[in-house]
């Protein structure tokens, strides 16, 4: 009765090759035509996109967690690749601020003659030249610091400029030392060190001066003016990657205004106690350009909460939506059950 | 890229998974193996020359390592029952049949057997798995002469 169909090898002779090859590929094709009606492939996709998200190239290296900059201990060699002028005055200013608070010598290296911190503004109240008298502060500039007689970034000089700063500050009877330069310009100049040499100099002070003291250090990059893979090459030679502190943290509830894209982060649980904070940030947030709000590590949030964020969304121009990105599935599940998606003002970003 | 990628994906996907069962995977322990590897063709989709064999090789892979973490042993069969029926259920156990008669072969002759009914030449075979091209061949045909004995018995069986 079968005997007839394509692939059926049914014969009294012993089977031939082409009759093996022909079973085999018939059966390979209705494999796959079932195949093809029981996977559902656009979700098989969207899984195998998400599974790959955390090292797609581009982003960070998953295992640079960003600590905020108030937890920089002695020790830490940290890295900052800051994507505009409010970022960087947040997470130095705060870094500047924490050493001189508690009384660590502060070592800045900086390219300009005007010896001012950045971030560190009037209405903190510090007497800059009355610290800088004292040794506490310390400006440095950076042709004396790192460059060799003919303006090019020198290695060597620079390792050595720090070390003696560190061993003078412990002379001085100072606990520890805070230090921060800007390398941009090293990387984006004429003149301009091989990645390799820059990389180097790292390494060697991730080994010589943090490993075996009680120093701390912030280097800066503008990542506007490096490429990706310089990025991440210099980013892998620190240990940790800090951020600007946290607007609000009580353990339960953390949320971090990021800059790139501008807007705020979300991680932890927002219940009914919570909701005021959050408004009240939101309304922090600039009406000019689109807010991200980047919840992939928000583990809960009740509809109170989406409420919140809906009341925001409905009042912002119509140019500067507010944007959610990387929605995890059970909360997109309850947006969507809700649809809120639909509503003016509101945008699932990039997932 | 991501048209690329997800055009590679829709087509190959399905055909990929059918793989992997032919090594003796189950559907869903395949499906999922062959996610891995498009996840991990993703980060590097670029880089990759031949994309097909690359998920390939990397899936079977994925394969191994499932089965060592669930301690699942290598599912072999050691006889082939067939129950004859009629028509569309005929064909799903003729499938299955071919399926199971894989599942005796040695390793490596399943693996040779998976990739050759692929397409895959075996100087190609001989390059992804990393051996000599002589010894494709010598495993394709033992593979062939074992599948034809039990196919033919099968099919004898069947006519009676």
């Amino acid at each position: 009765m079968t005997d007839n169909a394509p692939g059926t090898a049914a014969s009294s002779h012993p089977m031939t090759d082409a009759e093996l090859d022909i079973l085999l590929s018939t059966t390979r094709d209705r494999l796959e035509k079932g195949l093809r009606r029981t996977i559902n492939a656009q979700q098989r996709l969207s899984d195998a996109l998400q599974e790959s998200a955390p090292v797609r190239p581009g982003r960070e290296h998953p295992r640079h967690a960003r600590h905020p900059v108030s937890t920089i201990r002695p020790g830490d060699h940290a890295w900052l690749a800051f994507s505009g002028e409010p970022e960087r005055d947040r997470v130095i200013g705060a870094f500047v601020r924490d050493g001189l608070d508690m009384n660590e010598k502060m070592v800045y290296i900086a390219d300009d003659e005007a010896r001012q911190l950045l971030g560190v503004l009037p209405r903190h109240g510090y007497d800059l030249p009355a610290l800088m008298r004292g040794g506490q502060l310390s400006f440095i500039p950076r042709e004396e610091a790192c460059m060799d007689s003919r303006g090019r970034f020198d290695a060597g000089r620079m390792l050595q400029t720090l070390a003696q700063q560190v061993d003078e500050a412990f002379d001085q009877g100072f606990r520890a030392v805070r230090m921060t330069t800007d390398l941009t310009w090293a990387l984006s100049e004429p003149g301009r060190p091989t990645l390799n040499q820059m990389l180097g100099c790292e390494h060697r002070l991730g080994e010589n001066v943090f490993s075996t003291s009680m120093t701390m250090a912030i280097c800066q990059v503008d990542r506007r003016c490096c490429s990706k893979e310089d990025l991440a090459a210099l980013g892998d030679s620190h240990e940790i990657v800090v951020e600007a502190n946290p607007e609000f943290d009580d353990g339960i509830l953390r949320i971090v205004r990021t800059f790139e894209p501008p807007g705020l982060r979300l991680e932890g649980e927002i219940d009914v106690a919570r909701q005021a904070i959050l408004k009240e940030l939101l309304k922090t947030t600039t009406s000019d350009d689109p807010t991200h709000l980047d919840i992939s590590r928000l583990g809960f949030i009740d509809l109170g909460g989406l409420n919140v964020l809906a009341q925001h969304a409905r009042q912002l121009p119509k140019h500067a939506p507010l944007v959610l990105d990387n929605v995890p599935r059970q909360i997109l599940a309850v947006i969507e059950m809700v649809g809120w998606q639909h509503q003016p003002g509101f945008v699932l970003g990039r997932t | 890229m991501c048209g690329e990628f997800s055009e590679c994906f829709e087509q190959d996907f399905p055909r990929l998974v059918g793989f992997l069962m032919r090594l003796g995977a189950e559907q869903c322990t395949a499906e999922d193996a062959a996610q891995t590897a498009y996840a991990e063709a993703y980060t590097h989709w670029e880089e990759i020359n031949r994309p097909q064999a690359w998920v390939r090789t990397v899936a079977t892979r994925a394969l191994l390592r499932a089965r060592k973490a669930t301690g699942a042993t290598n599912q072999s069969v050691h006889r082939v029952v067939i129950h004859a029926g009629d028509d569309h259920a005929d064909r799903i156990v003729e499938r299955d049949l071919v399926l199971a008669a894989l599942r005796t072969l040695p390793t490596r002759q399943r693996e040779v057997m998976a990739w050759t009914i692929d397409g895959f030449k075996p100087e190609q075979i001989a390059l992804e798995l990393r051996t000599t091209p002589e010894n494709v061949r010598k495993s394709l045909q033992r593979a062939r002469e074992r599948l034809k004995g039990m196919l033919e018995a099968q099919a004898e069986r069947k006519r009676q």
